[in-house]
């Protein structure tokens, strides 16, 4: 990956009547990343990915790659090549007529189309499967030769769009490290638009969260799952606690938070923190004997605690009534009412941004506490 | 017990299914037995057609624009099924496009042949082509439409995005796989160009068709051994397009799945 900007979307705006899949959506991508757009259905995201190809055109804004503006140039002449979620593998050819599809207009002799052909099948793990009927085809390896066809005229970004989806969990996860894997062979921009948020924590270089044609965060995997922003992106990673908590003492680095019935000075993270909430992660929280040595220290309740395999999941009762879920792998479950301390690290709480909109808003609990 | 009932039930059935086909098939009998029994032999009423020249005139001219009519409609509607498809609002045009099947057949001959007079048009083989076309296009439209809804219109995104045009996506991509349809709305309209007997014959002028020879015929002289084996001819010839139809249409649903 290279710090070259090769698209850049400013100011983007669409809308189907009232809904609007992208409300002034601006983003660079890089060129050689692995970007990721993730979201709920309707969170605008397939929509932005269709613009960027050229499948549907902005209402206003600029879409310009590799410098040169091309939001009012159509798809066939943007060399950008795009994955379906339906693969849309031709019905009517064969697997090497329709990996080479893209190469009949490319001034590609006879023998050089074969050998690209070829070259890429090897890529994708179908080497030999020019003659193939497409219908002998397995959804797997529908999705390789729907792969090796938009690879093919080395298009100038990769679009995908929920590739994936239609396969069952064990293939899903094979195709997951496959598709890394191509990337990084050939290098390519990947522009990925998936709702499974471990497939975007897997794959990407960097994710963007997107609701209601917006992003509500965009960094690296892991400073999204461990530092959400809003409510909004803590929700849809599985497994963090939203609690509500006052916030005093506000400086530009640090930021005091109560809950539960105790004080902590956490990290502000440049944040608004206007959400009334905190998010701690489940795996975070330290239980009993293993809590003495934590920053902060709260008295709690075990309401339930369940044994489910790799993990031990634990609802616990703060003192003002607050529920928090432990995780905690290797740990037998604990008496139910029993009374224990729970403890957590300062940095582990992340104060959040409050979100803006109505499906936002509509999704929240509570409202906010101060 | 039971699985006597049900061969009870089974033979119920296909008697009743062999009653209907003998209500639709026992009709077009009694002119293969008629023209066979010509006086001067079984097949002299096949050679006496040969020898009647208004008769092989209406021949040809049959051939012509049934040709005419299976090539010029399924083109028309496949612009007009491509049209309904791009525009947003198919409904309406839809119903304005199957006009000619809710129009009796006379008025729209007469309708029409009016609008060749108020033209300056002579009656010729062309206005009857004309009239035929009109006539095929809803069912045609009908056709491909059934076919296009089969194919999915991401197949061509994949082609733009991959740097075909729409023009080329068209022809490379969607075409073969509804081509089919195309078939099928050809023969239907030679089927019903070879039926078309009212419209035609009110702008026909001069010329014949084998129905309207037949119709005219039937009409001023009445029936004898040639007519009805022009009609064993005819019957026969519809018979052996709906058998390729139901082939074709097999094929497609073969490919389908």
């Amino acid at each position: 990956m290279s710090d070259e900007v090769i698209l850049s979307l400013a100011h983007l705006r669409k809308s189907f009547g009232k809904v609007k899949p992208a409300d002034d959506f601006s983003i660079d991508i890089k060129r050689g990343e692995f970007f990721t757009m993730l979201g709920p259905s309707g969170s605008g995201k397939s929509t932005i990915l269709r613009m960027i190809g050229g499948l549907e055109t902005p209402d206003t804004g600029e879409i310009r790659i590799d410098g040169r503006d091309m939001t009012h140039v159509p798809p066939w002449q943007r060399n950008l090549g795009m994955v379906f979620q339906q693969y849309a593998i031709f019905p009517h050819m064969n697997v090497g007529q329709n990996v080479g599809y893209g190469l009949r207009r490319s001034g590609l002799t006879g023998s050089e189309a074969r050998d690209r052909i070829s070259e890429l099948l090897e890529l994708v793990g179908l080497a030999g499967f020019e003659k193939r009927r497409v219908t002998q085809l397995s959804g797997g390896e529908q999705q390789r030769v729907a792969t090796a066809r938009a690879l093919a005229p080395k298009p100038r970004i990769l679009l995908l769009d929920e590739p994936l989806s239609a396969l069952d969990e064990k293939i899903r996860r094979e195709m997951q490290s496959e598709l890394r894997s191509i990337h990084t062979q050939t290098g390519t921009t990947f522009i990925y638009v998936t709702h499974d948020q471990e497939e975007a924590l897997t794959m990407s270089d960097r994710i963007a969260v997107l609701n209601e044609g917006k992003y509500v965060q965009c960094g690296d995997p892991a400073e999204i799952f461990r530092a959400p922003a809003t409510p909004f992106v803590a929700r849809f990673f599985r497994g963090a606690n939203l609690v509500d908590a006052q916030m005093t003492n506000w400086s530009d680095e640090s930021i005091a938070v109560s809950f539960g019935g105790g004080q902590v000075k956490v990290p502000r993270r440049s944040r608004r923190a206007d959400a009334g909430q905190v998010a701690i992660r489940g795996e975070a929280l330290r239980l009993g004997s293993d809590a003495s040595t934590c920053e902060f220290l709260l008295e709690a309740t075990v309401l339930s605690s369940t044994y489910r395999g790799i993990y031990t999941s634990t609802d616990l009762r703060l003192s003002d009534g607050q529920v928090l879920t432990a995780t905690r792998s290797g740990t037998p479950p604990l008496a139910e009412e029993a009374q224990i301390q729970v403890g957590m690290s300062a940095e582990d709480i992340v104060v959040l941004d409050a979100d803006k909109g109505s499906i936002s808003e509509s999704l929240m609990e509570h409202e906010p506490a101060n | 017990m039971s699985k006597q009932r049900s061969s009870m039930e089974h033979l119920l059935m296909w008697s009743f299914f062999l009653l209907v086909l003998v209500f639709l098939y026992a009709p077009l009998v009694p002119p293969i037995i008629g023209s066979f029994s010509s006086a001067d032999g079984a097949t002299s009423a096949y050679t006496e057609i040969l020898r009647d020249p208004v008769l092989m005139n209406g021949v040809m001219n049959t051939l012509l624009i049934g040709i005419l009519v299976a090539v010029a409609t399924p083109l028309l509607a496949l612009a007009l099924a491509q049209a309904l498809r791009a525009w947003q609002r198919p409904k309406l045009i839809l119903t304005l496009v199957m006009l000619p099947l809710f129009v009796p057949g006379v008025s729209m001959g007469v309708a029409t042949a009016l609008f060749f007079r108020v033209t300056g048009m002579e009656a010729s083989i062309l206005s009857m082509v004309l009239v035929q076309v009109l006539w095929c296009l809803p069912f045609a439209t009908l056709v491909i439409l059934t076919a296009m809804s089969g194919f999915d219109q991401v197949y061509l995104e994949a082609a733009h995005m991959l740097g075909s045009n729409p023009m080329q996506a068209f022809f490379e991509i969607e075409l073969p796989q509804i081509v089919q349809g195309l078939f099928g709305a050809a023969i239907f309209s030679l089927i019903l160009s070879f039926n078309e007997t009212i419209r035609t014959s009110i702008v026909q002028g001069g010329e014949n068709t084998v129905q309207t020879y037949l119709w005219s015929q039937y009409q001023q002289i009445g029936l004898s051994p040639p007519l009805y084996a022009l009609m064993t001819i005819l019957i026969l010839l519809t018979l052996g397009l709906i058998i390729l139809l139901a082939v074709l249409d097999r094929r497609t649903a073969r490919r389908a799945s």
